[in-house]
């Protein structure tokens, strides 16, 4: 990756964050594409929606209002764990797409099926790079 | 008769909650008294208990046949159980139907007397309550609680006492009721089960779940209690889903555990994301589209060759990274850049970032061979180059 940017030109620099966020974006379309029944997958369209970069047609189910669930504490035992246990909670939400709306049984629910996703997603892009890499040395090798 | 005092003693304890098979379990056995059933305590609103004549008390009756494999059994008293004890979840309730369905069958031939209508409209409410938890979670916690299942039938001949059920673990609170029914079942005779059916239809609208000793009994520390389950049982899911927090406990530090681990997720993917848009490929890749559909595309080609490829190599191909060995092994057309693909699979997969070279060298000589047959539906030129190939870099 280096050596590409070394050879590149000034202005590709910024060519590349610009690629690689639309990259990222088309991963994230994928990702919110995996899994259709998901809430977090459903608050990623709505969001890349917003933003118009998923195309209308690809859009497997359609919600314009986000399910209304009140954010209800973790009971915990304690009062300071309580609160740590709370603090976390609210940063899973914020991780998680469409967490803010979810309570928190459904919030992990919704987490774990995330983490699997993102597994594979995670996995794919892994093996693209790694052939594209392999692909292009081979190329460079044989010329 | 003594047992139905205690029946009766449980009863207006709990008020206006069900304990039907509690009751049937002091009803045959000989049990010393358990704290929290003996104690005649508060009665709720009764709801017309009183009225009923002393002796005919609900008791379970043998609602399976001993032969019946302990799983199966126990699975057939979770539903019971959790019917009884669960509130109104997410409606999800394929998710635990299709894990019960064996077993509920079984259990429906058998409880012929016990599933009429109310039963049934209790074991719906039962899926839509337990089946709030995941499908993964389902699928645990049936094995968990039959295994807890297991652990408290080979407990039964010392004679549980409840108080040693109370200190298990919240996801093995039904096990206990089920290791009681699991007793009842044994000892007790049919005759109470009518009594049952005629009390459960008055009661289907409570919650019915049995009070742990020395606890609250009211309805919303016991509601909190089965969502704090529920919850934890979803925290377990989760802790085998990330890596390393096997060994962590407490809440905080899981989800600390799990925040992070998302995080470093999606750092990964931002990260790869810049690394791909920095490759430059000189063919037209269009990684863009190839991700954005990758994960989905449900149009994938023969996997019998991908299944051979898998046994092979030993990983598993996701259906995702199908999608992704079938778009490239389109594109690409030397035997080298195959092997990557063959490669990149095992990268994924074992998620390890340098790519196995001492692997792929290790195939050289089945390479050909492995490659043809693997490829054989998805990529025919491919193979025909393949030759070709060989013969330039030998």
């Amino acid at each position: 990756m280096e050596n590409l940017l070394s050879n590149a030109s000034p202005h590709s620099e910024t060519l590349i964050e610009e690629r690689g966020k639309r990259i990222k974006i088309a991963a994230e379309v994928g990702l919110a594409r995996s899994s259709g029944g998901r809430l977090w997958a459903r608050a990623l369209r709505r969001r890349l929606h917003r933003q118009r970069k998923l195309p209308q047609q690809a859009c497997i189910v359609k919600n314009s209002t986000p399910p209304l669930m009140k954010e209800v504490p973790l009971v915990a035992d304690v009062a300071e764990e309580k609160d740590e246990v709370e603090d976390r909670v609210r940063a899973l939400q914020r991780l998680v797409p469409g967490g803010e709306e979810m309570e928190v049984e459904r919030l992990f629910e919704e987490t774990a099926d995330y983490i699997e996703a993102l597994r594979e997603q995670v996995g794919v892009m892994r093996a693209l790079a790694c052939l594209l890499d392999g692909i292009e040395s081979t190329d460079g090798d044989k010329l | 008769m003594e047992i139905n005092d205690k029946d009766k003693f449980e009863l207006e304890k709990n008020g206006y909650r069900l304990n039907y098979q509690n009751a049937g379990f002091l009803a045959g056995t000989s049990m010393p008294d358990l704290s929290w059933n003996a104690i005649p305590g508060t009665s709720g609103p009764n709801l017309g208990w009183d009225q009923n004549p002393l002796g005919q008390f609900p008791k379970l009756g043998s609602f399976l046949p001993p032969s019946i494999s302990d799983i199966q059994a126990d699975s057939g008293f979770i539903e019971r159980a959790a019917k009884y004890s669960c509130f109104n979840g997410a409606n999800v309730s394929a998710m635990l139907g299709s894990i019960n369905n064996s077993v509920l069958d079984q259990s429906k031939r058998s409880e012929n007397l016990v599933e009429d209508g109310i039963n049934r409209r209790g074991l719906e409410r039962k899926e839509t309550g337990e089946g709030a938890s995941s499908g993964g979670c389902g699928q645990e916690e049936g094995t968990s609680v039959a295994n807890a299942k297991k652990r408290k039938r080979s407990n039964q001949g010392n004679g549980v006492n409840q108080g040693e059920e109370a200190q298990r673990s919240p996801v093995a609170n039904c096990t206990r009721e089920i290791a009681e029914k699991d007793k009842i079942e044994k000892k007790k005779p049919s005759e109470n089960q009518i009594k049952d059916e005629s009390d459960m239809a008055n009661k289907d609208e409570y919650v019915h779940i049995r009070a742990r000793r020395g606890q609250a009994t009211n309805s919303h520390s016991l509601a909190e209690r089965v969502r704090r389950e529920k919850i934890s049982e979803r925290m377990k899911y989760l802790q085998d889903l990330v890596p390393g927090c096997s060994k962590v406990t407490g809440k905080a530090v899981m989800l600390d555990e799990i925040i992070n681990y998302v995080q470093s997720l999606q750092r990964q993917v931002e990260f790869l994301s810049m690394k791909l848009s920095a490759i430059n490929p000189r063919l037209d890749f269009n990684i863009e589209g190839i991700l954005s559909k990758s994960l989905f595309d449900p149009h994938v080609g023969p996997s019998s060759s991908m299944a051979y490829l898998s046994d092979q190599s030993q990983t598993q191909l996701h259906r995702s990274q199908q999608n992704l060995l079938h778009g490239m092994a389109g594109i690409v057309d030397s035997a080298d850049a195959l092997r990557r693909i063959a490669n990149a699979q095992l990268i994924s997969n074992t998620g390890l970032k340098e790519p196995l070279t001492q692997m792929s060298n290790a195939w050289d000589g089945d390479y050909q061979n492995l490659m043809q047959v693997a490829f054989q539906d998805l990529n025919n030129y491919a193979r025909a180059e393949m030759p070709n190939a060989n013969n330039m870099s030998s």
